[in-house]
């Protein structure tokens, strides 16, 4: 059995101090102890900004790339090794800005890959301009006048995709967060956790605003229904719905889920055979 | 010499392919050399388009600027492409007569004989056949390989039609003067440069392609997935390119050989990727496949513009190498090469090819596979004592390599700047260490360089030099030089970068001049090869989006030699 000490590392973090990411960070430890994980099985692939230095304060592999292309790395890591647990952490930048449009691919293709999302609603790392997800009217150092666009709802745009796998969680409810994630790892397909986590220096709202608004999904909410999860999705104001809002079921990518990286040699056979096609 | 030119016009969506594919694998089945030329227009139907095919019994990997046979299969076309008709030639047209023109019924034989329109394109081959003395029953063997996979019926059809039109030819044409006999079975196959690439791809144990389709590169992505079933390579449309290197970048991390395929507008949104890649020193191949830009440019023609492109994309400094096969040929064996190398030093490769390659069909020898050698560059995880450095610092910067999940190393890549473990740093001295240790690897890549040079060039009066694709062109006119006492040799350079100059070209006492041959505007290999010192002589440029003709070389290279008359007054380009 592992321990959450078996996920620990040594490497200095670059979060600022009483940042909501170690909230993120012990959530994903526990998921990974759960799931009784081994560090060398996992690979987190994360893309540019705050939230994508995570995996370096985990002990597993590690490919932290560019700001929103951590899907396809993640996408073909897992197309060519299935046996390994593939996740995403990226902020709401990087995976709903820079990374659109391949978001929007991940809910077709289903790539059997759990993307993090932390979303603070800011551009932190750059300091404190809009996001896709800021509210309408937030006065920012570079929307001086407020924003003025729509924000997106990455949850109602997932379940209107027919997302294999659509969630919210909160930074500061570690227990609840990490019961979703390991949720999340568990389910076959694409899953979308988005994770609240209020940004302590740039966020409009801070951890307490948050704090009476969160609540669980009810007991008897079944995240089967896609109008229901619509609905919920679509909430806003007083309360803040978290939980699993989605699930359904549906071929993932690749069809033929062999791993490519065992076989080593293309048969010569089958390389003569083709070649006397053009005889 | 028996060589034959044929150029088969029409409008797009008639099948004009097809009949040039068809009579490809015919007549080198009949013994002969064959290659053709794709030149189409961007759109799905209608235009003009055509396939320009030389039948030879002599390696040919080049087009004439006249051509011996003229078939058009609709009317509007006819006039457009009467100007590439030799005096002497013959025109076969769709309700057409006049002087030197024989009126064929395609459409009416396609009706009749074989009760759709569809089947205009078999009279169209049954014809051509027909007027060359080709054997019946190869295009008839052919048609039938190609068509029962759709039905036997529409084999049948294809057959009855070609047959009918190839009699009507026997006795309707005049007879053509250079008559094909059947030669000796040469034991070679034809395909297209990107059909190559792609067995190339197979051999050289890819097993992952990613690419968003781009004329001229899709071909590569195309055979790979129709092949897949049997190869078990993955294979999958990307959203867009950059999503198409980022996978590819991933796959490769995992640790399976992977490539990508696209042209200048693709491999733009790649680049942010190619840098990834250096970064992470995470072995990729892309082929770039150039045609003529800027932006949309000429999206169905022929360039060469990108190799400036392709030696300077990306930002920072990392080393590259840099490829650009010849002919079909080249492309197998140089797409092997692409993956051992960028395995091997663990950067990207880049494989520059274009229309005029990607497109054409080739008569290619045999490939010797059971000669090729796929190795394997990773290291044992037993071999790895204490904590696994992916980056560990070394003399020729080469470190360890194990792919996630193998063992317990656990294999850590970042973008930015990292240490010996591959975690984030922005310690100067790493960063230092780091970027001499990316870079140190280019010595040995050089060393990997090949340049053939060919024996007595220090005697000769002139050295052409191109590379990639204008190799089989430059080859011809040297042979047709040398014919007419011009001492005259070529050098085409395929394996472009790191650069390998042969130390005849930096003799200060050297007799030769050289002369540049490349498809752009700017002379961008002429550049290269001046910035490292090589004196050019004069460059002979095309860029009007189609490939040189034979003809076309020869008359430009004439100006260049103390035989042309006008050499007097000549003043060669000095660059632009």
């Amino acid at each position: 059995m592992l321990k959450i000490d078996d996920f620990k590392n040594n490497v200095k973090s670059a979060w600022c101090p009483g940042c909501s990411n170690f909230g993120i960070l012990n959530a994903v430890k526990n998921s990974f102890v759960k799931l009784d994980a081994k560090p060398q099985d996992i690979v987190i692939v994360s893309g540019i900004g705050q939230a994508p230095k995570l995996p370096h304060y985990l002990n597993c592999n590690v490919f932290n790339g560019l700001h929103g292309r951590a899907l396809p790395v993640a996408t073909g890591i897992k197309a060519v090794n299935p046996e390994l647990t593939v996740l995403t952490v990226c902020g709401d930048g990087d995976f709903y800005g820079e990374g659109g449009n391949h978001l929007l691919h991940a809910f077709r293709r289903n790539p059997d890959i759990t993307s993090l999302i932390h979303n603070n609603q800011v551009y932190a790392l750059t300091k404190g301009q809009a996001s896709p997800t800021t509210d309408i009217g937030v006065k920012t150092k570079l929307q001086f006048d407020g924003v003025k666009e729509e924000p997106l709802n990455p949850l109602a745009l997932a379940i209107i995709m027919n997302c294999s796998f659509v969630a919210r969680g909160y930074a500061g409810d570690l227990e609840f967060l990490s019961e979703i994630i390991v949720a999340g790892i568990q389910h076959k397909g694409f899953a979308l956790i988005d994770i609240i986590q209020p940004c302590i220096t740039f966020g409009y709202h801070q951890g307490p605003w948050y704090k009476d608004k969160i609540y669980h999904l009810e007991k008897d909410y079944n995240p089967y229904d896609k109008e229901s999860a619509l609905k919920k999705a679509s909430e806003t104001g007083d309360k803040i719905p978290t939980g699993i809002f989605y699930i359904n079921k549906k071929p993932v990518f690749p069809e033929n889920e062999s791993n490519l990286t065992k076989i080593a040699k293309i048969d010569k056979d089958i390389i003569y055979g083709l070649l006397k096609l053009f005889e | 010499m028996a060589k034959t030119s044929i150029i088969i016009c029409g409008q797009a969506g008639q099948g004009i392919q097809t009949v040039c594919n068809i009579l490809a694998k015919a007549i080198l089945r009949s013994g002969y050399y064959v290659f053709a030329w794709q030149d189409f227009q961007s759109r799905i139907r209608g235009g003009e388009s055509s396939s320009r095919l030389v039948l030879s019994d002599m390696p040919v990997e080049s087009l004439p600027e006249k051509y011996d046979i003229l078939v058009s299969l609709d009317k509007s076309n006819t006039s457009v492409y009467l100007p590439f008709l030799k005096k002497d030639g013959i025109a076969v047209a769709e309700d057409e007569t006049g002087e030197n023109i024989l009126a064929v019924p395609f459409q009416k034989t396609a009706v009749e004989i074989g009760g759709n329109k569809i089947y205009a394109n078999a009279s169209a081959i049954g014809t051509i056949a027909g007027i060359i003395n080709l054997g019946f029953e190869r295009i008839e063997t052919v048609l039938r390989e190609e068509f029962t996979r759709k039905s036997n019926e529409i084999a049948d059809k294809n057959v009855l039609v070609a047959k009918y039109s190839y009699d009507w030819a026997v006795k309707n044409s005049k007879k053509y003067p250079t008559e094909t006999k059947g030669l000796k079975n040469l034991n070679m196959k034809v395909m297209t440069g990107n059909e190559s690439l792609a067995l190339g791809a197979i051999a050289g144990g890819c097993k992952f392609m990613s690419a968003y389709p781009m004329t001229p590169s899709t071909g590569i992505i195309t055979y790979l997935s129709e092949t897949s079933h049997k190869t078990g390579i993955l294979t999958e449309q990307a959203e867009d390119e950059i999503s198409a290197i980022n996978m590819v970048i991933g796959a490769s991390y995992a640790g399976v050989r992977s490539l990508t395929a696209t042209s200048g507008g693709g491999f733009c949104l790649m680049v942010e990727g190619l840098s990834l890649a250096a970064m992470t020193e995470t072995p990729v191949v892309i082929v770039l496949g150039q045609r003529p830009g800027p932006a949309t440019g000429l999206p169905t023609r022929t360039e060469q513009g990108e190799l400036n492109f392709a030696l300077n994309a990306a930002h920072g400094e990392f080393p590259r190498f840099i490829f650009a096969p010849s002919n079909a040929y080249d492309a197998f064996n140089i797409m092997i090469k692409a993956f051992e190398m960028s395995q091997k030093y663990r950067v990207p490769v880049i494989i520059l090819t274009d229309q005029y390659l990607a497109d054409s069909y080739w008569t290619v020898k045999n490939f010797n596979i059971d000669k090729v050698e796929i190795k394997d560059y990773f290291s044992n995880p037993n071999d790895i004592a204490g904590e696994f450095k992916k980056y560990s610092i070394t003399d020729d910067g080469l470190s360890p390599r194990l792919k996630p999940g193998e063992s317990e190393n656990l294999v850590v890549d970042d973008s930015d700047e990292h240490d010996q473990y591959g975690h984030i740093t922005e310690n100067n001295t790493i960063r230092k260490l780091m970027v001499e240790k990316r870079w140190n690897k280019n010595c040995l890549m050089a060393e990997e360089m090949n340049v053939s040079v060919p024996d007595g060039i220090e005697d000769s009066e002139l050295v052409l030099v191109s590379w990639g694709s204008n190799g089989g062109i430059v080859s011809y006119a040297v042979d047709v030089l040398l014919e007419k006492g011009i001492r005259a040799k070529n050098i085409n350079y395929t394996e472009i970068w790191p650069l390998k100059i042969p130390k005849e070209f930096l003799d200060k006492n050297r007799k030769f001049k050289i002369v540049v041959i490349e498809n752009n505007f700017t002379g961008q290999f002429a550049r290269l090869l001046e910035s490292e010192g090589v004196k050019i002589y004069g460059k002979i440029l095309k860029y009007d989006g189609l490939p040189f003709t034979e003809d076309e070389v020869i008359e430009e290279v004439l100006k260049y030699t103390s035989v042309h008359p006008l050499n007097s007054s000549f003043t060669p380009i000095d660059g632009r």
